[in-house]
């Protein structure tokens, strides 16, 4: 019997997971201030979301320092990708979805 | 682990929920909504009576003129939809969707504008007409299905044209005698854009909103 014990729960949380989405949705990075406009998450709550993820390594954070106004691009790692298709796959088996 | 009340299929279904809505949101960007696309192929039939026997500049700059007040009109669609929204204008949706059209809008402008200094206005709204329905599929991954199917009407449409009137398909001379620029750029950006328009704005208005 599939249930929640087998679901990564870094990503189980909703803003955490909503996170992953939008990173898996794209191949290019989101800047910060993309994610939160996307996500109407406040700075707070979406910088403690993206350091969760980071010290999982499933996503990564680049420093962009220019000449524009600095910014962060965040990007689903290899093992980031991995997890969040394997978290789908459990979703789907749990609906009898995956056949 | 279920959430209290909920079973676990249930959450399992809500989280599905949670990443279909997140993904849609992310994902569809309607870079021209249903009152662009009916302003858009009213200016279209207008520049076309009005640059009706005109040829090179004379008649390009008609719709040149009102290729800038669509997309000027479009932009402030786009922005007020953000501003009601709270989100910025110059969103990642936007800066993806102008990467994809881009580069097809540069070429055939490039390449039309070739054939109006050379007084060949037929070919030139031929370009312009395949162009614009490539540029429209270059955001294809992006975009909601009705535009998909806008960017393939533009896409066989000028296809055409261009082989008719270059000879590769036969076309009856009596039809080539009744075309011209205007005509062609009148069926393609007149008449798709408000066929387009009307069933958007007629329907329901799901996918609107600019990512």
């Amino acid at each position: 019997m599939i249930d929640f014990s087998q679901l990564d729960r870094t990503i189980h949380e909703k803003g955490r997971l909503s996170i992953m989405t939008l990173l898996a949705s794209r191949a290019e990075p989101w800047a910060f201030q993309d994610l939160k406009s996307q996500l109407e998450m406040s700075d707070g709550n979406l910088i403690s979301h993206l350091r969760t993820l980071e010290k999982a390594e499933f996503i990564t954070g680049e420093k962009l320092t220019g000449d524009g106004r600095p910014q962060t691009l965040y990007l689903l790692t290899v093992s980031g990708r991995a997890a969040f298709v394997a978290y789908l796959g459990v979703l789907e088996q749990i609906l009898g979805l995956g056949k | 682990m279920a959430k209290q009340g909920m079973t676990t299929q249930e959450e399992a279904a809500e989280q599905l929920r949670v990443i279909r809505s997140v993904m849609e949101r992310a994902t569809i960007f309607r870079a021209l909504s249903g009152e662009t696309a009916l302003i858009g192929g009213a200016a279209a039939l207008a520049a076309a009576w009005l640059s009706e026997g005109r040829h090179g500049w004379g008649w390009a700059g008609w719709w040149l003129g009102g290729l800038a007040l669509v997309l000027a009109f479009n932009a402030f669609q786009i922005f007020r939809m953000k501003v009601a929204h709270h989100r910025p204008f110059w969103s990642s949706g936007l800066r993806v969707a102008l990467r994809g059209v881009l580069p097809s809008l540069l070429a055939g402008g490039f390449l039309g504008l070739l054939f109006v200094r050379g007084g060949q206005d037929l070919p030139a709204a031929c370009l312009w007409i395949l162009h614009y329905g490539l540029a429209l599929l270059a955001i294809r991954e992006f975009a909601p299905k009705s535009m998909v199917w806008l960017g393939w009407a533009f896409v066989i449409f000028g296809g055409l044209s261009l082989a008719g009137v270059s000879d590769v398909i036969h076309v009856p001379a009596e039809w080539l005698r009744t075309l011209n620029g205007s005509r062609l750029m009148a069926i393609g950006f007149g008449g798709f854009h408000l066929i387009y328009g009307a069933l958007i704005v007629t329907t329901a208005r799901r996918e609107e909103m600019p990512a």
